[in-house]
């Protein structure tokens, strides 16, 4: 067989059939299924792994006694939405490995395809790794059209536009990208198709891998990109002029481009008092200073600034950490890495084990290095009191930059105290101001300054006050909302 | 790419770099809490440290003060031989408090401070006290051993500064001040109980005169100084005591004891033909806290015990002045006032300012006013 | 991507861009520097008067660049004096800009050295700072600007890190006013001024502001006006809190003053404070070197100032390495002095009255 010869089917059925079975010829699981229809000799092929061949009976199978004497050609026949017709093998190929089922029948150069897909996703659950206490406690699955069906349900607009691409040279992995027309900016979206457009992987293996491909600046400890399992999140997100990319078989959502301050909102905060909502936002902030400056700040207190300690505290640490034998930076360092390690450990063990390592290793280990003499108890509330609060971030991304993050503070207070911390900060500063993922500053509404955007930003001002989409996005429509509480304003004149 | 290449040359640089350069570990350091300067007869100076140490591991805090003593030429040689006899590290970025001996404070302070000037370590927020006696023998001298040598010294003060007796110092503070020819200062002077040593307590505040000691003021004095120099915070419980004149109410046995709940005072400059006149207005408003004779709803009595007071705080008034007069020490900033509002006496000689100050007229006039008198009349 | 003309900035970008630079290495000695006389304090006469002598320039400067209005001075100078002339004019700024930046490393090693870091090797105080602005100073002057606006938050710290001061001062030291006599407050102007350079980064950012030339000239005056309203605050806290004897001996009263304090958490504030300055002191270095790569690569015809940033930052390492002892240090900053008074008001001048004569103008692109 030469090739030119392949690309269009034949009038003959059993041709067609054997160059089909031949394109998988390794593969056991293609099946064909001949059936005679109105005396016309058929076969259904199809990928028995990926389809639901109960659904397939009832689609075709039991419905061909009844209709063999009315007139009309097979695909009338297929009580199916997706029928379409199809000439080219390469297409044909490409729909069996979409869960098609591709029928030939003698004398017709016309296969017909309809999908039967076998729907084996898991049932939506809350995601445990962006848990809320109020709001929506349903999350994103491994279902592209589940995914979309969640976002869809929520805006319910003709402007939501729903792109699919198809990425992966190999794995032909299906990925939409939504968003908002007439909000989102088209060149934004331009320009992450263009990138979409501009991957050569063999494969997609998740949203992690999609990232790394689209972003701007790789070397950044930050993330570029929030990635959420929640739909009323990324929702909120396509609303501001977000872009929403969803990989096929994957619960994730990467909402870009997003800002610093992107990582730091929950939708808790939207669902408590302004009030409440703004403090914990502070307290999210507090975390991150904390979570970065907090063993640096020990560790430049205690080997080059001491006399900062208040009086009446520094005889304790003094007697706490007086027989130590280890510098503070390697003692801070081993119960650093002790902490990570407990982590890593508790997320690949079972849940049972998991939480057995942690009182393991917070407890026994935490106190018995103590006792020991290795580490002091001081270093200990310190990195207890960093890990806490490195794990209040409401993304697990910029969590783990977060954390990433304090090492060089941790080596930079080592060597210069302070102003290491200092030099370190200012570094950390400009590349936060450096990073323009989709050419929208990182760092907005802080630098540049965005008086509107800070609204939502360090605080929560009330729903209705926020009317002003964020600036950095660079929307089409910039407000988001009327005047609102109109009649308060009627109210209080009388 | 190359932005990262050259971000971890600098933390590799970091990393090779630390711990080299100005550490200074806490484990390493010995602090000394309070430090006690003397003159030996040669004419050193002669330095009394008490370094806190803590016994036993890092839960139980065992806490035992140890004191070093060494002389040296200056206040930086004394250091480094106090640091020669001890074990550790000795930091001085701790100190608390420094006892300075009277004769020291009579010849020069700014020379036994100038290095914690010029350091740029050095805790300018430590108290600084002038003893009567050896501040030596003040160390060894305490009885009862408190866990810190240092705080039983701060909390003297303290407890002096809350009853207004001695002005709310620190080492930082009084230098702008010392060197300052439109005013003075006054710092607390302490003593110990019994001739032997033994322990101390606050007999009023050291006067100054420029950076040289003066004078001294006992405890009412000092209250009457401060009260005048309007630095007594409103915290602050005054209580006095006057013995009131006997003027036939036998059954009073003689004395009020009162708190001064607010006070007025202010300054004023008058210039008189080429020199300057003083007037102080002291108003006090006072709270009776002790007096049996009872009676105090009744405006007579009030108007009496009004009168008595005043007399008497007029005349603790009067001598307060004219010592203050008598050692040179401008505690109110009289010259001050005078070059800020009258332009003058800028360029006098510091004797020429210190006789027109001992001559000058400075009148105060004391008024004072029950407002309460406690739960019952 | 969104294309937006990276290269300009907006009128509030180059207000906050003037003020950074501006805040820098001198800030904390001004007080010292203009202080007058054993008398009475009267320094911060001295420093409204340098804030109303930059104000006038501010405007000149304004005058002059609005007839040029997509040209940076370097590329005015060439317009104004031809080829020759015009470069070697512009070079001439560009060594002045070098030496401006290698003096602010230097004071900021100094300091370092005498209040914290004794023993450590200048070089390493002085090259790990210029590492650090080499991050930054290579970006567009968009993510500059950025970078500045951030960096003005700190500016809100020191004020009420200097609150307790209010505890121990004493008015009577700023009285009389004008005790010291006006010639001594005039004399002072030019050991005050170099803290307030900075201002001359109008002439050179000008063309990428977007906005009126009135707005231009507004955020000039505004961040003018913010600065020599911050250095007259610390200046009028120094000297209430230092009396006019004392304030002889401190060479930097502004982190002096803070020695003093102590927080029931912190014990020593200066430490923070100096912690803070070296963030201030990393914008005004970026400043000066980027205009000075600017400058190299308008000059020159690079094709981007990046390629003349590490040496520019090089250099600065270099000459902040340079003097030895603590005179030396004081000769190079008055010899630096006198630079930036020919820099910031004579050769504009000169040059503002050559037009105006010879009327030469260039109609803009």
């Amino acid at each position: 067989m030469d090739k030119n010869e392949k690309r269009e089917i034949t009038l003959s059925l059993n041709e067609n059939t054997s160059l089909i079975e031949n394109e998988f010829k390794d593969s056991q699981d293609i099946k064909t299924s001949y059936f005679t229809f109105k005396n016309k000799k058929a076969a259904a092929i199809f990928i028995e792994t990926l389809i639901n061949e109960e659904k397939l009976s009832k689609i075709i199978f039991e419905r061909l006694p009844g209709v063999e004497n009315t007139p009309g050609e097979i695909s009338e026949v297929i009580s199916s939405s997706t029928v379409t017709t199809e000439k080219n093998t390469d297409k044909i190929v490409d729909k069996l490995l979409n869960a098609y089922v591709v029928i030939f029948s003698e004398g017709s150069d016309q296969a017909i395809c309809f999908s039967v897909a076998e729907n084996l996703s898991r049932d939506m659950q809350e995601p445990g790794n962006e848990m809320v206490i109020r709001g929506a406690h349903n999350g994103f699955i491994e279902d592209l059209n589940t995914n979309i069906h969640l976002i869809r349900k929520r805006i319910a607009n003709k402007n939501l536009a729903v792109k699919y691409f198809k990425v992966g040279k190999k794995t032909n992995t299906n990925i939409a990208i939504v968003y908002m027309n007439e909000i989102a900016n088209p060149s934004l979206v331009q320009e992450i198709e263009k990138r979409i457009r501009a991957i050569e992987s063999d494969m997609i293996f998740n949203p992690g891998y999609m990232e790394e491909f689209l972003e701007d600046q790789p070397s950044s400890p930050f993330p570029e990109m929030l990635m959420t399992e929640r739909p009323d999140r990324a929702m909120a997100n396509i609303l501001d002029g977000r872009v929403a990319l969803l990989t096929a078989d994957s619960p994730t959502a990467l909402i870009l481009p997003s800002g610093f301050f992107t990582f730091y909102q929950s939708p808790d905060d939207y669902n408590s008092r302004f009030i409440a909502g703004s403090f914990y936002r502070m307290i999210r902030m507090f975390a991150f200073f904390i979570a970065i400056f907090f063993p640096a700040l020990y560790i430049a207190t205690i080997s080059y600034h001491l006399e900062v300690i208040p009086g009446e505290l520094i005889i304790p640490i003094k007697s706490s950490i007086e027989r130590i034998p280890y510098p503070p930076i390697i003692e801070a360092l081993i119960m650093e890495l002790t902490i990570e390690l407990i982590r890593e450990a508790g997320i690949r063990l079972p849940s049972p084990i998991g939480q057995t390592i942690g009182i393991v290793g917070g407890l026994v280990i935490g106190d018995a290095v103590v006792q020991a003499g290795l580490v002091s108890n001081i270093t200990i509330i310190v990195v207890a009191g960093t890990a806490v609060a490195s794990f209040v971030v409401p993304s697990p991304e910029m969590n783990t930059a977060v954390r990433m993050l304090r090492f060089p503070f941790m080596f930079a207070a080592a060597s210069f105290g302070y102003i290491g911390i200092s030099l370190c900060f200012i570094l950390m500063v400009m590349n936060l101001c450096k990073l323009e993922p989709f050419g929208s500053p990182y760092f907005a509404p802080l630098a540049p300054l965005q008086l509107s955007g800070l609204k939502d930003s360090l605080i929560r001002f009330p729903d209705w006050k926020m009317s002003k989409r964020p600036k950095e996005v660079h929307p089409e429509q910039t407000t988001s909302q009327g005047p609102n509480r109109e009649w308060d304003k009627n109210d209080s004149g009388e | 790419m190359k932005y990262s290449i050259k971000l971890f040359l600098l933390c590799l640089l970091l990393l090779f770099t630390a711990g080299c350069w100005d550490q200074l570990r806490l484990n390493d350091v010995d602090l000394i809490y309070a430090m006690g300067i003397d003159k030996t007869e040669e004419g050193d100076f002669k330095a009394t440290v008490s370094v806190p140490r803590s016994t036993g591991g890092q839960d139980s805090g065992q806490l035992t003060s140890d004191i070093f003593s060494t002389t040296g030429k200056t206040i930086r040689e004394l250091r480094v031989n106090l640091d020669n006899t001890i074990g550790g590290l000795l930091d001085s970025s701790k100190i608390r408090v420094i006892l300075v001996h009277r004769a020291l404070a009579e010849e020069d302070l700014y020379t036994i401070l100038d290095s914690f000037y010029r350091d740029p370590r050095a805790p300018l927020a430590s108290k600084i006290l002038i003893t009567e006696e050896k501040a030596e023998s003040l160390f060894q001298g305490i009885t009862e051993k408190p866990e810190l040598i240092s705080e039983y010294f701060v909390d003297l003060v303290q407890s002096a500064e809350r009853d207004a007796i001695v002005p709310v110092v620190n080492l930082q503070n009084i230098c702008p001040v010392m060197l300052d020819r439109g005013r003075d200062f006054h710092l607390p002077l302490i003593s110990s109980v019994s001739s032997s040593g033994g322990n101390s307590l606050v007999t009023g505040t050291a006067l100054f005169t420029g950076k040289k000691m003066s004078g001294q003021l006992t405890n009412n004095e000092s209250i009457i100084a401060n009260l005048l120099s309007d630095i007594v915070s409103k915290n602050d419980k005054i209580i006095m005591t006057t013995n009131l004149p006997d003027n036939g109410q036998s059954e009073s046995h003689g004395y009020i004891t009162y708190q001064i709940d607010e006070y007025k005072t202010k300054m004023n400059i008058i210039p008189k033909e080429g020199s300057y006149e003083a007037e102080f207005d002291l108003h006090l408003f006072l709270n009776v806290l002790e007096y049996p004779p009872d009676k105090l709803s009744e405006h007579d009595t009030v108007a009496k015990l009004n009168q008595d007071v005043e007399d008497d705080l007029q005349i603790l008034t009067d001598n307060t002045v004219k010592k203050l007069q008598e050692s040179g020490s401008d505690l109110f900033g009289i010259r001050r006032e005078i070059m800020a509002f009258h332009n003058d006496k800028f360029d006098e000689e510091e004797e020429a300012w210190k006789e027109s100050y001992a001559e000058m007229a400075v009148n105060v006039n004391v008024e004072v006013e029950i407002i309460h008198h406690g739960i019952i009349n | 991507m969104i294309q937006e003309n990276k290269q300009s900035i907006s009128p509030r970008q180059f207000m906050i861009f003037i003020l950074q630079t501006q805040i820098g290495a001198g800030f904390i000695s001004l007080p010292f520097s203009v202080h007058t006389s054993e008398r009475s304090s009267d320094g911060w006469i001295t420093v409204l008067l340098i804030g109303i002598i930059i104000q006038i320039l501010i405007t000149l400067y304004s005058l002059l660049v609005k007839r040029f209005p997509s040209l940076t001075f370097f590329e005015i100078m060439t317009a104004v004096f031809g080829k020759f002339m015009g470069k070697a004019i512009s070079a001439a700024y560009i060594l002045f800009f070098l030496l401006i930046a290698g003096q602010i490393l230097l004071v900021y090693c100094s300091v370092l050295e005498v209040w914290v870091f004794p023993q450590t090797p200048n070089w390493v105080i002085v090259s790990s700072m210029s590492l650090v602005a080499l991050y930054l100073v290579k970006e567009k002057l968009q993510i500059i600007s950025r970078y500045h606006t951030v960096i003005c938050y700190v500016l809100i710290i020191l004020p009420v890190l200097s609150l307790p001061a209010y505890a121990n001062v004493e008015f009577r030291y700023l009285l009389p006013v004008g005790g010291s006599g006006v010639y001594t407050i005039l004399s002072k102007i030019p050991d005050g001024f170099l803290s307030f350079i900075g201002f001359e980064v109008m002439l050179f950012l000008y063309p990428f502001v977007k906005g009126t030339n009135k707005q231009k000239y507004l955020a000039a005056t505004y961040s003018n006006i913010f600065y020599t309203g911050y250095t007259t605050y610390f200046s009028l806290l120094t000297y209430i809190f230092f009396s006019p004897e004392e304030l002889m001996l401190v060479p930097q009263p502004v982190l002096y003053i803070l020695k003093a304090f102590t927080f029931p958490v912190f014990e020593r504030v200066d430490i923070l404070f100096l912690s803070t300055w070296t963030v201030l002191i990393s914008s005004s270095l970026v400043s000066y070197a980027y205009l000075t790569s600017l400058g190299i690569k308008q000059t020159f015809g690079l094709r981007h100032h990046k390629t003349a940033a590490p040496f520019v930052l090089a250099l600065c390492t270099l000459i902040a390495l340079y003097p030895r002892n603590d005179l030396t240090v004081e000769k190079f900053l008055g010899q630096v002095t006198n630079l930036s008074l020919a820099f910031t008001i004579a050769v504009p001048a000169l040059v503002f009255l050559f037009v105006l004569l010879f009327k030469k103008q260039k109609v803009s692109t």
